[in-house]
Parts: C-alpha cells; sequence; structure tokens
C-alpha cells in the first residue's frame, strides 16, 4: 500500500513538473534591503541602470538606488485632490508626472527646477518612449486612439494601434476606466503596455509601431468583476523586458494562505519575445513590481516593501 | 422637477445597477452617487449634462489607482 501511495505521489511529481512551465514552482525570495516604508500606490516606474525611481502615493518621489541599497524620498507639490500620477523617463534624462488631470510637470533633476506644463484636456496617465511623452486623455470614446505621443510642448499624435474598447453594459466612467493603459519598463526599444483586463501585451516601439503578444495561462479578467471587486484579479500587474526580449509578468495569481491585505501579485510568469512561455513561479509572498531581471533572476519590491530577489 | 428626479434616479440606477458583490471601489462608486445627486440639483440642462460628465471623469480617475496602482 505505502508502496502504491510512492508510486503514485512520484507519478504526480513527474506529471507536475513535466508539463511545460505550466505549474507554478515556489521560488526562493531573499531580502536584499528594505524595508522602503509607506509607499502607498505606486503609479509609475522608472528604471535607469541601478536607479530605481518610483511615483508613489499623492505625492512622493521614491529613489531607489540598488547598487549602494538605498532609498530616499523627495515630496512633490501634488496633493489628495490633485496628486502626482504616473511617471515617464525620456531619453534626454528628464522625468515627468501628472499633475492633477489638467497639467503635467517635469521633476527636478540636476541643476533643474520643477516645470509645469498646462494641457488642453484631462489625462490620466502618462509614459515614456524614448524622447516622446506617452499621454493617455481621460475620456475614451470606443474605437479611438488610447495613447497620444509628443515631444513636451509639441503637437500630439495617435501612438500604437491600442484602441478604446467598447463596454456597452457598463456605465461610462467604468469603460473609460477599462480602457486605461499601463505600461512597464523595458531593456529593448519596445515598451510594454496592456489593458487592465486582458493578458496579453501591446510591445510598442518609439514611432508607435505595434505588436501583440498574447500571455498563456494567465486568466482574462471579467470587466464587471474587475471594476468591483475589493482585491481586484489583474492578469497582468506589472512587466519587466529584458535585454534579450524575455518578459517578465507579475500577476495577482492566487494568495497562499488566507487572503491577504498586502498589495501585489503571487505569480510571477515568463515569457520569450514572441510570447512563448517559459516559466511560471507561485511567490512565497506578494509582489509588487520588477525592478531588474536577468538570467532567470529578479530583483522586485516586495508587498512589504523590501527590496528581494527573486531565486529559480 | 419631476425630469430632475427622474434623472437622479436614473443615474442611481446605473451606478447601483454594476454588477458584482463586493464593490471595489466603495468610495469610488459613493463618491460617484454624491457627484450625480449635485448634478441633478444643476437647473440649466446643458451645466447639469457637462456636470455629469465630469462626475463620470471623476470615478475614472478615482478607478484608476484600484485597477492600475500597483
Amino acid at each position: 500500500m505505502t508502496r502504491l501511495v510512492r508510486l503514485l505521489a512520484a507519478v504526480a511529481l513527474v506529471a507536475a513538473t513535466s508539463c511545460g512551465g505550466r505549474s507554478p514552482s515556489l521560488p526562493t525570495l531573499v531580502a536584499r534591503f528594505g524595508p522602503i516604508a509607506d509607499l502607498g500606490t505606486i503609479s509609475g516606474h522608472v528604471v535607469k541602470g541601478d536607479k530605481v525611481i518610483l511615483m508613489a502615493g499623492d505625492a512622493s518621489l521614491v529613489r531607489i538606488d540598488l547598487q549602494a541599497s538605498t532609498h530616499s524620498t523627495m515630496t512633490l507639490p501634488c496633493s489628495t485632490g490633485n496628486r502626482c500620477w504616473g511617471l515617464a523617463g525620456l531619453n534626454d534624462g528628464t522625468l515627468w508626472t501628472l499633475k492633477g488631470m489638467h497639467s503635467v510637470m517635469q521633476l527636478p533633476g540636476e541643476g533643474q527646477a520643477l516645470r509645469e506644463v498646462p494641457l488642453e484636456a484631462a489625462h490620466l496617465g502618462i509614459h515614456g518612449a524614448g524622447s516622446r511623452l506617452v499621454l493617455q486623455p481621460g475620456t475614451l470614446p470606443a474605437g479611438d486612439p488610447v495613447l497620444y505621443a509628443e515631444a513636451p510642448g509639441a503637437m500630439r499624435h495617435p501612438w500604437s494601434t491600442m484602441r478604446a474598447r467598447p463596454f456597452v453594459t457598463l456605465a461610462t466612467g467604468a469603460a473609460a476606466a477599462l480602457n486605461l493603459v499601463s505600461c512597464g519598463v523595458s531593456r529593448t526599444d519596445e515598451l510594454p503596455c496592456w489593458f487592465p483586463d486582458e493578458p496579453a501585451l501591446s510591445l510598442i516601439s518609439e514611432s508607435g509601431a505595434t505588436r501583440v503578444v498574447t500571455l498563456e495561462g494567465l486568466p482574462h479578467a471579467a470587466p464587471e468583476l474587475l471594476i468591483n471587486a475589493r482585491v481586484p484579479q489583474r492578469p497582468v500587474r506589472d512587466v519587466f523586458v529584458e535585454a534579450d526580449g524575455t518578459i517578465w509578468v507579475i500577476s495577482t495569481g492566487t494568495p497562499i494562505g488566507a487572503a491577504s491585505e498586502v498589495p501585489g501579485g503571487w505569480l510571477l510568469a515568463r515569457y520569450g519575445r514572441r510570447g512563448e512561455p517559459i516559466d511560471r513561479r507561485q511567490l512565497p509572498e506578494p509582489v509588487r513590481i520588477i525592478l531588474r531581471a536577468a538570467h532567470g533572476r529578479a530583483l522586485v519590491l516586495t508587498g512589504a516593501g523590501m527590496v528581494s530577489e527573486v531565486q529559480p | 422637477m419631476v425630469k430632475r428626479m427622474l434623472f437622479t434616479l436614473a443615474i442611481l440606477a446605473v451606478v447601483i445597477g454594476v454588477p458584482g458583490t463586493t464593490r471595489a471601489s466603495d468610495t469610488c462608486a459613493t463618491d460617484l452617487a454624491n457627484c450625480y445627486v449635485a448634478a441633478a440639483k444643476i437647473d440649466s440642462f446643458w451645466y447639469r449634462w457637462a456636470a455629469g460628465l465630469d462626475c463620470e471623469l471623476q470615478f475614472t480617475n478615482c478607478a484608476r489607482i484600484m485597477i492600475l496602482g500597483t
């Protein structure tokens, strides 16, 4: 009888490990430094070598030095009713954020002062693509482009092939929220962007050329549930693309143990540059963003605020 | 008066009628309902309509924290 149980266990183990990355493994998460406390919601981040910059809460710009294992926080002139949202890093080294919905703000760098540029309409998203600021309008009629690019202060042009999708059963505000776009970090010349309900990425070059990659094995979120759930199950929470095109994805996944209030996703998945699955890892604790990734290892910011390394 | 009450009832029906058992954006939905009620008190049709659109934008702004923030 014991032999039979062992045999069945061995068969189950072989089956689990031979599924070509379909069965999540449990990796080790090793804390490097932290915690970086009281971050609040992270609305954008930029990675430049060993330096990571986060837009956190209503008005905090957090700079993390991965080499020196240090971090510092600067408070920006934003407020709860006029919060800073998103972060765009351009090739010229400038950093930009949305201040409220009606202006973009260039953040102070070395020898630079804060600069605010008004926008002609309400905007809800900002990203950086090479030398171009990418902005997302607050009003998104179905079929219209969702992203527009410009050099700061110049005329805007539709950017990428991403278009607003119709959600006929939802109110206008909810439909607009589901058409908001997130973008991750890339070491290639393509920026990974995605809609909140879709397990797919649009990889967009600075010129706007777009290729869509479907992320096999991640769930499609029902729009009604996404907009209403207390802890929305998001197929894609953050993305990091390595220099060789390998795509790292944080997905909400399934919490281990009781549902936690700690922010972050529990599943870390890797895909090849054309979306072919490489592996999936169930994390022992939730992680919020990927700070760096290469050769099967990733440095992440955990829900508890630690900078930790995910090891195979 | 009747038109304004109908407007309020219609928009509240939209807000309350969004399916889902656990409301994420409890705060967002409550703010939206309050915003609609305030908008419904505006006499001018066009100003009322514009205020309603602004309520939707404020809801989107609020909801993005839930579904985009990390």
